[in-house]
């Protein structure tokens, strides 16, 4: 770092990065905010940050297993790694550094080091996430690094007490906590903490610290618009807009991490838990965010109604499939509880995005990606996609402005 | 089990082809010999036959909207379902929003899976849907299989 | 700024052509502006010019739905028509299908339509989407208010050319289309935001409204149905041959009690449905397959039922607004207590 100017030795990067028998071929590209250039399809987004003490970045990755969530951790603010890569036929994940498209991704007002990667004949497509989630981790490390000794330009101090403490502090204020749904299907639709498959996990107590220290990754690949990508889990919005009412307003004591597992049984099982861990922490109100769409609404809804019978008040934030219309039903399950919903804007709704001079990945695949619908790629360069197709376009995390209302 | 997913179908040993792990291919050789597997032809034959399934008193093991892929993009379809004697409500519920969710997105996903999808994708779909339920199947009956 | 072409929507009654005995009236064009028409083109004198009125009976927009709906798309597309204004129906709930419709059909000719309505008209549940429904009272004694409210939307419509805004701003009926548009703050905010208001009890919007049931809370189960009284109900339409309360074939206001006690098996000799809206052939030849009559019959001799009630009663369900199926409900199922019925068998169509 000189003063605010990060630079980065590609060659060491690169070598750091690629010493992996699986990868066939790998180069960087730093791309500003206002340049002529898409990107297409991404992987991830991760925000370069280093610990100064208290643990290592993404613990159970590329950090030690140890425990993180306390110590010094400084952010490189303003950029971001952002891997990509065709790991299946219907790959999706576009970022568009200018032009309409811009609006809709937080990624647009970034400094973002591109690496696009391709990997190995024959590699399973399991293994192709397993590469690109490791690369985008490591690179992320390797440049935040040079944080290490740069001088902070803003300090923020996060306390997290420990809860019996928390609770019996701020006497009076209301008692509130968050529920965080992780996506944890299956094969592209993981989530780790910890490094441990959030499939495997019943429903736990996380610090909002150890959150922003990474330890939560993603391994989620589908549905860009609304997967929370590494990035949004480091930044979490609503993490920091329940820290910001913190001591003054409400007594924000924890975060709860659920899944959003394949079969009812399991469903029922998390939401149970969820609810009766929220009760035994003493909360009063709740804002639970939901991740992807589908099934993981039969999650929120079993989370909002389980809360809700337990007194504990609840806000949802989630985005709508209503058509491209607009005119269908936007959830796939509804509960008269769910009376207080927080909407991101309905994902199918279509948008153009006009030719950039530069495509960084492959535009090839538009038709197929999700969001995308046939012949989408234009002649011209242009695509029509639906919002979807948008990384970070409706994030459930509530990171953006997009909204949806009944017209 | 109903699916149209061509790793469950009787006539075609897919696996190969897919290239499924040796975990992967033995749970699928488990689910064979454990389910009573129904295969289709037609998705919307997955979801029709398994609504009757559950007004003849199943109950849903998996969800139908299984993933977070566009919706009904993913042109293959699993779904676990367990016999019962009396009407399960809350399944009725979920099968009849999954398929008014199905005709809202009926007419796309014809499109996309009748014109778009080279043979690497359809691979790629099929593999999505298998590890989902692989994935369900794994945390439910895990010792089991 | 050059006037705009409205064409006008109205029933036969507010076409002046006539009451009920003109219900079957078929579509037809009236050139400038009738009844209502004429007040709304003295509010908007400067803005619209009401150059044609479609008028059309309610039974015929009801009853022969494509021949009606044909016949007023050729006039439209003939007339070319700005904008389309139906109505205000009111509660009228054949009225108000038959605006809906209306709207529907310049909806898919992309004409932006405008139609007066109370809510809970089942026209506007179920066209919502086509155009823009402006809240009226439920009768024509809220006329006075209603033109104004229908003409100031229109001069918004044209100020914003075209873009009206969201519900609230511009006072229309939500539509129940989503549209993305962007806040003044992030989700996360909004979210915490909205929570603090639900802890203290305070008002809150959610940008969501979930889709409302009017769920029932069953009753307790019959514990021996060999002893129960069983009657039948039904918003089918069946009725004794001939109508003798003259049950409307939609938009019913009434419902009726009809004696069953001497019949095992209802037919075309003894029964019919006064239902419009549907395919009368099966029910006219034999209405136990919508009324089950013979079926409970079988039940009762083999003692499965304890008995079959003497009466049923029996309303039509087409277009009837909620209000009225609320009162209808509400008086049936006094009358089946005093009955001593213990259970009822609900059928539709």
């Amino acid at each position: 770092m000189e003063d605010r100017t990060l630079f980065i030795n590609k060659d060491k990067l690169l070598a750091k990065i690629k010493d992996d028998h699986r990868i066939a071929d790998i180069d960087l590209e730093i791309v500003r905010p206002g340049d002529d250039v898409r990107i297409m399809p991404v992987k991830d987004v991760i925000e370069p940050r280093f610990k100064n003490s208290g643990g290592d970045m993404f613990p159970g990755f590329t950090g030690d297993d140890d425990m993180v969530g306390s110590g010094i951790t400084k952010v490189l603010a303003g950029t971001a790694v952002v891997t990509t890569g065709e790991v299946v036929g219907f790959q999706e994940g576009i970022i568009d550094m200018s032009g309409p498209g811009a609006e809709y991704t937080p990624f647009s007002k970034t400094i973002n080091i591109v690496i696009n990667c391709e990997v190995s004949q024959g590699i399973k497509q399991h293994i192709h996430e397993e590469v690109l989630r490791l690369i985008g981790l490591t690179a992320a490390n390797y440049i935040g690094e040079a944080a290490k000794d740069a001088k902070a330009h803003e300090t923020r101090i996060y306390e997290h007490k420990p809860l019996l403490e928390a609770c019996s502090l701020n006497g009076g204020l209301p008692i509130v906590g968050y529920i965080y749904m992780l996506q944890s299907q299956g094969l592209l639709h993981d989530t780790y903490v910890y490094g441990v498959d959030a499939k495997e996990i019943l429903p736990t107590l996380i610090s909002p610290t150890e959150v922003m220290d990474g330890a939560i990754v993603s391994g989620n690949c589908v549905s860009a618009c609304d997967k929370n990508t590494t990035y949004f889990h480091q930044n979490n919005p609503i993490i920091e807009e329940l820290y910001e009412k913190h001591g003054k307003e409400i007594n924000f004591v924890g975060t709860i991490i659920t899944n959003e597992n394949v079969t009812l049984a399991d469903k029922e099982r998390s939401s149970s838990f969820t609810a009766r861990l929220a009760e035994k922490i003493g909360l009063e109100a709740a804002i639970i965010s939901e991740e992807g769409f589908g099934n993981p609404d039969a999650d929120l809804i079993m989370n909002c109604k389980k809360l809700e019978n337990r007194g504990i008040k609840t806000v949802l934030i989630t985005d709508e499939f209503a058509g491209r219309d607009g005119a269908s039903q936007s959830l796939a399950d509804s509960t008269p509880e769910a009376d207080a919903v927080v909407s991101t804007g309905n994902a199918n709704e279509t948008i153009i995005l006009p030719p950039l001079e530069k495509v960084i990945g492959n535009d090839e695949h538009a038709d197929n990606i999700a969001g995308g619908f046939a012949g989408s790629l234009k002649e011209d360069g242009s695509i029509e996609v639906e919002i979807q197709a948008i990384i970070g376009a409706t994030n459930e995390l509530g990171f953006n402005k997009l909204t949806a209302r009944g017209y | 089990m109903l699916s149209n997913n061509p790793l469950f179908s009787t006539q075609e040993k897919q696996n190969k082809v897919i290239g499924l792990s040796k975990e992967k291919t033995s749970v699928l050789e488990k689910i064979r010999a454990t389910f009573v597997l129904k295969h289709c032809q037609e998705l919307e034959d997955v979801l029709l036959l398994t609504r009757d399934q559950v007004h003849q008193g199943g109950r849903l093991i998996t969800h139908p909207l299984a993933g977070s892929l566009k919706p009904w993009e993913n042109p293959y379809r699993t779904i676990g379902i367990r016999s019962g004697s009396d009407l399960d409500f809350a399944s009725l519920e979920i099968i009849e929003s999954a398929i008014k969710k199905y005709e809202q997105f009926f007419s796309q996903q014809k499109l996309n899976s009748s014109q778009n999808l080279t043979p690497e994708t359809r691979r790629d779909f099929s593999l999505i849907d298998f590890s989902l339920i692989y994935a369900g199947f794994k945390n439910c009956y895990g010792s089991d299989l | 700024m050059a006037k705009i072409k409205i064409v006008h929507y109205l029933n036969q009654f507010f076409g002046q052509q006539g009451g009920e005995d003109k219900a079957n009236l078929p579509p037809q064009k009236k050139k400038g502006a009738v009844g209502p028409g004429t007040a709304l083109a003295g509010e908007l004198k400067d803005y619209v010019d009401i150059k044609a009125t479609i008028i059309c009976g309610d039974g015929f927009a009801n009853e022969k739905k494509e021949q009606a709906a044909s016949q007023i798309r050729e006039y439209l597309i003939e007339l070319e028509p700005d904008l389309i204004l139906a109505g205000p129906a009111f509660n009228a709930g054949r009225y108000g299908m038959a605006c809906g419709m209306v709207a529907e059909i310049a909806a898919d000719l992309d004409m932006p339509a405008v139609v007066g309505i109370y809510p809970e008209n089942p026209g506007y549940e179920m066209f919502s989407q086509y155009g823009y429904f402006i809240e009226t009272g439920d009768s024509a004694a809220s006329m006075r208010e209603a033109l104004p409210d229908i003409a100031d939307f229109i001069k918004l419509y044209l100020k914003r050319e075209g873009k009206p805004g969201s519900p609230e701003e511009a006072n229309y009926l939500p539509r129940g289309i989503r549209k993305n548009t962007f806040a003044d703050e992030r989700g996360a905010k909004r979210a915490v935001k909205m929570l603090m208001a639900k802890i203290k009890g305070a008002d809150y919007d959610s940008e969501y409204p979930m889709p409302t049931f009017d769920r029932v809370e069953p009753a307790p189960a019959i514990e021996d149905l060999s002893q129960a009284k069983i009657a039948l109900v039904t918003s089918g339409g069946i009725v004794p041959n001939g109508n003798p309360d003259r049950i409307e074939s939609s938009s019913a206001s009434k419902y009726g009690k009809y004696k069953i006690a001497d019949f095992a098996d209802l037919t075309e000799d003894s029964h019919e449905t006064a239902h419009g809206g549907y395919d009368p052939v099966f029910a006219n030849e034999d209405a136990d397959c919508v009324l089950p009559v013979d079926v409970l019959r079988d039940l009762e001799e083999e003692g499965r039922i304890g008995k079959l009630h003497e009466y049923y009663y029996s309303t039509v369900g087409n277009g009837t607004s909620v209000a009225n199926a609320k009162v209808f409900a509400r008086e049936i199922a006094q009358k089946l207590l005093s009955e001593g019925v213990q259970a009822v068998i609900l059928t539709s169509t």
